[in-house]
């Protein structure tokens, strides 16, 4: 037997798989043979080694990175738009829903959320796969929407969209970073923890619950609509819609509801009184089929925060990235208008659909519900076929329709198309909280007698006037 | 970690609760990269990121697991077999053609400065130079002590083909170390 054989079978030896006969065969050999000898002595050293051989340790700060690894893989997407300035007139009471859902639901994971977040190392990963978490964002300045990301809006109130219509609402001057932003297990819940580190914060939410950190406690949804603002060294807590929880670093707890007001400072919880503050309802109508908005509701058109000479606003340390670009279908071009000189100062219906005789049947856009549910959409019902519409009665001359592509989800494509509320143009003037305007103020075709009036406001109907519903100027784009 | 405990765990971990995921996964971190680790050379970087998929991979597959073995059976397995995947999208994994030698000659060292932990070291350093083929049936017999059996079924081979890549690495690795046995160490 050549020497190689035994070579060969010397692992099974030392293995104890040799049966009796090859093993004293080869016991001979390793006896006679230098090599073979030696080999099985590195065989019995290779055993003895192996046997005290120690794992490598796990590195340094391995549970720490699988957190965060733990964060980005929630099924996530993050899509960044450009900047758009936001008017609280059309985003507050909806914004602030959103954010209070999601306030809530992260209540319980607060104490692990408000750790520094942890650097999200590549958020383009997450828009390359999963579903959408953030379905579009419109910020005037933006880094990443993902956990560590900073927000922040500069002299225009600045709106982000959240999932299926949550909205965060930020106050020019304001700046919010994401904690976390993720999805439920189950995949239907938006949960997320945001910091606000200075200004105000408006939201309102769907689907989602977000719970709001300040440098003075927290705030944890319960109902859908709330504000959170720092001023003078406190968290005011502002309710509009439902009810928020309050919690003070002491452990203090305080349930704030629907129209009240308190405090979070240094010395713990504020009482709670309510507040006389109407908010204009920043919800836009809930999206239908056919449904498509009219350009005042969206803001004008601003440079995008990727171009150049524009960047976007980021925190030392946090990088900046480039903006995805996010491919949308253009909005359809705007119907042409005729011009009338002297257009109304009150909301008023422009028909997409078709052409009613009777202008008097009309109807004003319903006010934005009160945040805690999805308002309805405030455009007029359909009153069936009523033929041509005359050609003198025509709405009132509306700013040139943005030409800019708004997110697809607010404009159904292939569906027909509906009743459309259209709102006043931004640099006019609203009527007084709670007056109806006069016939003098109304234009000329509105004006009753008028061949060409246009009933803005069903006769007798139970009408709430819009400015009601408005924000405080103070949200107002600056 | 009692099982009691584990199921507990992995109970509220399928319910969605992220701290208990957490509590598993510090739990057997460690072992599935000390695993990894030896599979894929040592290779700090790239183990760490395959402990980090297989965790999250069983983190999102929580609602598949039927609890018809243990999770860190389930977790182990998971951890393999990605690391096989790895492993094979850079070379064959069962190829049996052996990786050139490191370098430096282990033999030239002298022999007196071979203190047992020095000799790990070189058994850690001869274990990387084995081939992927041989090295993943030397680490999961040897280190992890699963049968030839499983191994067969995780390496996508019949319980022969690893017997006989299991007595190549070690007599690979035996042939690296007989240079090291001292002349008066028995045999």
């Amino acid at each position: 037997m050549s020497i190689d054989r035994y070579e060969d079978r010397i692992v099974a030896y030392l293995d104890g798989e040799l049966p009796e006969l090859e093993r004293r065969e080869v016991e001979a050999h390793v006896g006679e043979c230098e090599r073979c000898s030696r080999l099985v002595a590195s065989g019995r050293l290779l055993s003895t080694l192996t046997a005290t051989l120690e794992p490598p340790a796990l590195p340094e700060g391995f549970m720490v990175r699988l957190g965060a690894a733990l964060d980005a893989a929630e099924p996530a997407r993050v899509v960044t738009l450009p900047r758009r300035s936001v008017r609280w007139s059309r985003i507050g009471l909806a914004a602030a829903a959103c954010l209070l859902v999601l306030l809530g639901c992260l209540w319980t994971l607060l104490p692990s959320e408000i750790v520094p977040p942890v650097a999200f190392a590549d958020p383009l990963v997450r828009v390359a796969s999963g579903t959408p978490l953030v379905d579009s964002v419109r910020v005037a300045q933006v880094t990443d929407v993902g956990p560590g990301s900073v927000v922040a809006s500069d002299g225009s109130a600045t709106t982000l969209t959240v999932g299926s219509g949550s909205q965060i609402v930020l106050a020019a001057d304001s700046e919010l970073r994401v904690l976390s932003l993720r999805r439920d297990l189950a995949g239907h819940r938006l949960v997320g923890s945001l910091e606000l580190l200075r200004g105000r914060v408006f939201v309102t939410e769907t689907g989602a619950s977000l719970t709001m950190v300040t440098a003075y406690g927290r705030v944890s949804p319960i109902g859908t609509a709330y504000e959170v603002a720092l001023v003078d060294e406190q968290a005011q807590v502002k309710v509009f819609s439902g009810s928020v929880q309050v919690e003070a670093p002491s452990g203090a707890v305080q349930r704030v509801d629907s129209g009240k007001v308190t405090e979070l400072s240094r010395s713990g919880l504020g009482s709670v009184r309510p507040h006389t503050e109407e908010m204009e309802a920043p919800v836009r109508p809930a999206p239908r089929p056919g449904m498509s908005l009219p350009a005042e509701d969206y803001p004008k058109a601003r440079p995008r925060a990727t171009e150049k000479g524009s960047r976007p606003h980021t925190r030392p340390g946090n990088p900046v990235r480039e903006v995805p670009t996010v491919t949308r279908e253009p909005r359809p071009a705007p119907r042409a208008l005729p011009r009338e000189p002297q257009a109304p100062s009150y909301p008023q219906i422009r028909r997409t659909e078709r052409p009613r005789p009777q202008p008097s049947r009309t109807q004003a856009p319903r006010p934005s519900a009160p945040l805690g549910y999805r308002p309805e959409p405030s455009y007029p019902r359909y009153q069936g076929p009523r033929g041509p519409r005359p050609a003198a009665v025509q709405p009132p001359q509306r700013t040139p329709v943005n030409a800019r592509p708004y997110p697809q989800s607010y404009q159904p494509v292939g569906s027909a198309p509906q009743p459309t509320p259209v709102f006043r143009p931004q640099a006019q003037q609203r009527a007084p909280l709670g007056t109806r305007p006069s016939s003098g103020q109304l234009p000329s075709y509105q004006r009753p007698g008028s061949p060409q009036r246009t009933q803005w406001s069903r006769p007798g109907s139970s009408y709430r006037q819009p400015v009601q519903q408005r924000a405080p100027r103070s949200y107002r784009r600056r | 970690m009692s099982n009691a405990d584990e199921s507990v765990l992995v109970a509220a971990a399928r319910r969605g609760d992220r701290a208990a995921f957490e509590v598993l996964a510090e739990r057997y971190a460690p072992r599935i990269y000390a695993l990894v680790s030896r599979m894929v050379r040592g290779r700090r970087e790239e183990a760490e990121d395959l402990t980090q998929e297989a965790l999250l991979r069983a983190f999102q597959s929580l609602a598949s697991f039927r609890e018809d073995s243990s999770f860190y059976t389930w977790l182990y397995r998971i951890a393999v077999n990605r690391t096989l995947n790895r492993l094979e999208k850079k070379s064959p994994v069962l190829e049996d053609e052996p990786r050139e030698r490191a370098d430096t000659d282990l033999s030239t060292q002298p022999m007196a400065a071979l203190q047992s932990a020095e000799l790990r070291g070189v058994l850690e350093s001869a274990i990387g130079q084995l081939s992927d083929s041989l090295r993943v049936v030397f680490v999961l017999r040897e280190l992890e002590g699963l049968s030839h059996d499983e191994i067969a079924s995780l390496v996508g081979a019949n319980a022969q083909a690893v017997r006989v890549r299991l007595h190549r690495a070690k007599k690979e690795l035996m042939e690296r170390l007989a240079p090291y046995v001292l002349e008066g160490q028995p045999r």
